[in-house]
């Protein structure tokens, strides 16, 4: 099923265009935000703090945080569907709202919210013609290729108000695919999809790579996102905090395993990886998992944990690092908004501030 | 104007429900004007010229708001689905002008179809009566139907323009000026027959005002023949229509689409 999917993606004929405009404009930043401020509730609320964000023509970008950090506040900004405040959005080096954008702009909303009342057909016609694609040659077979790579060309005459949750993301994804997009905008793509619609998602993902199309994906599937994007960007309180690519970050989390099963105390390691420029991610009986600021660090740590006398049996570079990274970043938060609330503060970097059973991310769920 | 939101958006106008509810209205239009036509009096065919179009075209303009509600089965979060549309190339003027001719195009084809059906009825009920069925419609009806029909769903289009919540509330505000319109041309007609006559001038001429102002009715008869040639009926009727475009315009330019659940 999934390879019948995959040749059928392949078929699909997004490339052409978007293959020849990203030679020309090379240089040109897919999206650029500079300096963002958006506020709601008449400047109240901050939803975005001063942003800055470049992605690359060809990337596969992903936008990740906690909910309510400003991910979809971010996408409705570099979409023109909300006012900025302060600061600048350029897609292709022109302003957001500008018309040509929109003639390369392919969007799924995170909710997919569909005329019901049309079959997926029409549903695409519309699309197509909005995005003035109908006139092409193709367009026939390209709505048909759509319905093929996201598996509802056999439900394609049903009405889409007979659609589950799942029915709808595809066909949102499908039209995303009808307006031949040199840069797509999903919020979420694979919210209420089965595994199979996940694996859709990612083939997707990286038949849009092949062909040069620009992605910014928000999802709150790490594991989906380290598979499938490039490159990425860790929004907390409507600021940008990390910015990077998807290989560097899944090589900078180490697992330190402890000698005789002995685990050092908090503070102590703490007060080590402190000297180092280490964070500690995690610590139980058995192991620690320590995220750096560069690989090469590496030494640095080992060296500092040896000197301070802490017992290592194993150490080795962690695979899951968005994941963990993710953690760091959240129980990050929730040690300072403590420390803000408590009047004594917290110790640093200690996970056994968390009560047990309780994992830095255990209130971070998708939405 | 954006041929995929024209097409489109008739194809929902034409959804089974809207033409159910179409249907009716159409019908009870038809019949009650068709009647009206086949008895010969003064009063009649007066009442029989305003059930032409008469009520027809602000209920089939009201209508066209809330269609998409009725098409769609799915509750829909305000802005959810405009915000997919204007991700596509369309200027919001460009949406603004297609919706306002989408549903202009339709309310003078059911009002075409109204004609037709009202004459078959006065027809057949004048041969069963023998009676011979009367002519109502002249050019001032066919002008007056189109230019209020164009007025109408300009206001319609400017009110759906709006996020939900403010757009009721400009209704409300609407109707209680339509109401005080009312009021004051009953109470000014009062007075006048009581011969207080400057009060009743002066209420007249405020209700005149109101009008000019806030309703978006033509009436050709009166236009062409008034003994001053009324160049500032037709002025504001078109500054009117202009007005709400633009103001509905505005609105989508100025209007945020935030599309998230939380």
């Amino acid at each position: 099923m999934v390879s019948a999917m995959g040749s059928a993606l392949r078929g699909y004929s997004v490339t052409t265009e978007a293959a020849a405009a990203a030679t020309e404009q090379k240089k040109v930043p897919a999206v650029l935000v500079e300096g963002l401020v958006k506020s709601y509730s008449f400047g109240r609320i901050k939803a975005l703090d001063g942003v800055n964000l470049q992605v690359d023509e060809g990337d596969i970008f992903a936008l990740i945080g906690p909910n309510g950090a400003g991910k979809t506040t971010l996408m409705g900004c570099m979409l023109a569907l909300l006012r900025v405040n302060k600061g600048r959005v350029k897609i292709f080096g022109k302003p957001a709202d500008h018309i040509d954008v929109r003639r390369v702009t392919g969007f799924l909303p995170e909710r997919p919210s569909f005329e019901s009342w049309m079959n997926a057909k029409e549903f695409l016609q519309f699309h197509q013609m909005l995005a003035g694609r109908s006139a092409d040659e193709t367009a026939a077979e390209d709505i048909k290729q759509a319905l093929e790579a996201v598996e509802l060309e056999t439900v394609s005459k049903r009405q889409i108000s007979k659609y589950s949750r799942g029915m709808l993301q595809r066909l949102g994804l499908a039209q995303v695919m009808v307006g031949k997009p040199k840069i797509c905008f999903l919020d979420e793509p694979t919210s209420g999809m089965d595994p199979p619609g996940m694996e859709m998602v990612r083939t997707l993902l990286t038949q849009f790579r092949k062909q040069g199309v620009t992605v910014i994906v928000n999802s709150h599937h790490l594991d989906e996102i380290e598979r499938a994007c490039t490159r990425f960007a860790f929004i907390r309180k409507g600021k940008i905090m990390t910015q990077e690519s998807i290989s560097n970050v899944a090589s900078k989390m180490m697992i330190a395993c402890w000698a005789g099963g002995v685990a050092p105390e908090a503070a102590i390691l703490n007060a080590a990886l402190n000297e180092c420029g280490g964070t500690l991610a995690d610590l139980n009986d058995e192991h620690a998992k320590i995220m750096l600021n560069d690989r090469q660090d590496a030494s640095k740590v080992i060296e500092t944990l040896v000197k301070n006398q802490i017992s290592i049996e194993e150490i080795f570079f962690d695979r899951r690092g968005l994941s963990e990274l993710f953690k760091v970043e959240v129980s990050d938060e929730r040690r300072s908004d403590d420390s803000k609330n408590s009047p004594t503060g917290s110790t640093p970097g200690s996970t056994q501030d968390l009560p047990p059973g309780q994992t830095p991310d255990s209130n971070s769920g998708a939405n | 104007m954006n041929k995929a939101i024209f097409l489109f958006t008739m194809k929902r106008y034409f959804h089974w429900v809207n033409l159910a509810v179409g249907t009716i209205l159409l019908l009870f239009c038809s019949i009650t004007c068709g009647m009206l036509q086949t008895v010969d009096t003064p009063l009649t065919k007066e009442a029989a010229r305003s059930f032409l179009f008469g009520p027809l075209i602000p209920i089939m303009v009201s209508y066209l708001v809330i269609s998409p509600q009725v098409a769609n089965s799915q509750r829909r979060k305000d802005g959810e689905y405009l915000s997919l549309i204007f991700s596509r190339p369309i200027e919001r003027w460009s949406y603004v002008v297609t919706k306002w001719l989408t549903g202009s195009t339709f309310v003078l084809l059911v009002m075409t179809l109204q004609v037709a059906l009202s004459y078959g009825i006065s027809c057949i009920v004048g041969a069963f009566f023998s009676v011979q069925p009367g002519n109502v419609l002249d050019g001032y009806a066919i002008i007056d139907g189109i230019l209020n029909t164009l007025g109408f769903t300009a206001l319609v289009v400017f009110i759906s323009s709006m996020p939900q919540r403010y757009a009721a509330i400009v209704v409300l505000l609407y109707a209680y000026i339509i109401f005080l319109l009312s009021f004051t041309v009953g109470t000014a007609s009062y007075l006048d027959s009581l011969s207080i006559e400057q009060v009743s001038k002066n209420m007249t001429a405020i209700a005149q005002l109101l009008f000019s102002i806030f309703c978006v009715g033509f009436d050709s008869y009166h236009v062409v023949n008034s003994s001053n040639l009324p160049v500032a009926n037709v002025l504001i009727y078109m500054s009117n229509v202009v007005l709400y475009l633009t103001l509905a315009t505005l609105v989508m330019s100025y209007r945020e689409f935030f599309y998230a659940n939380d």
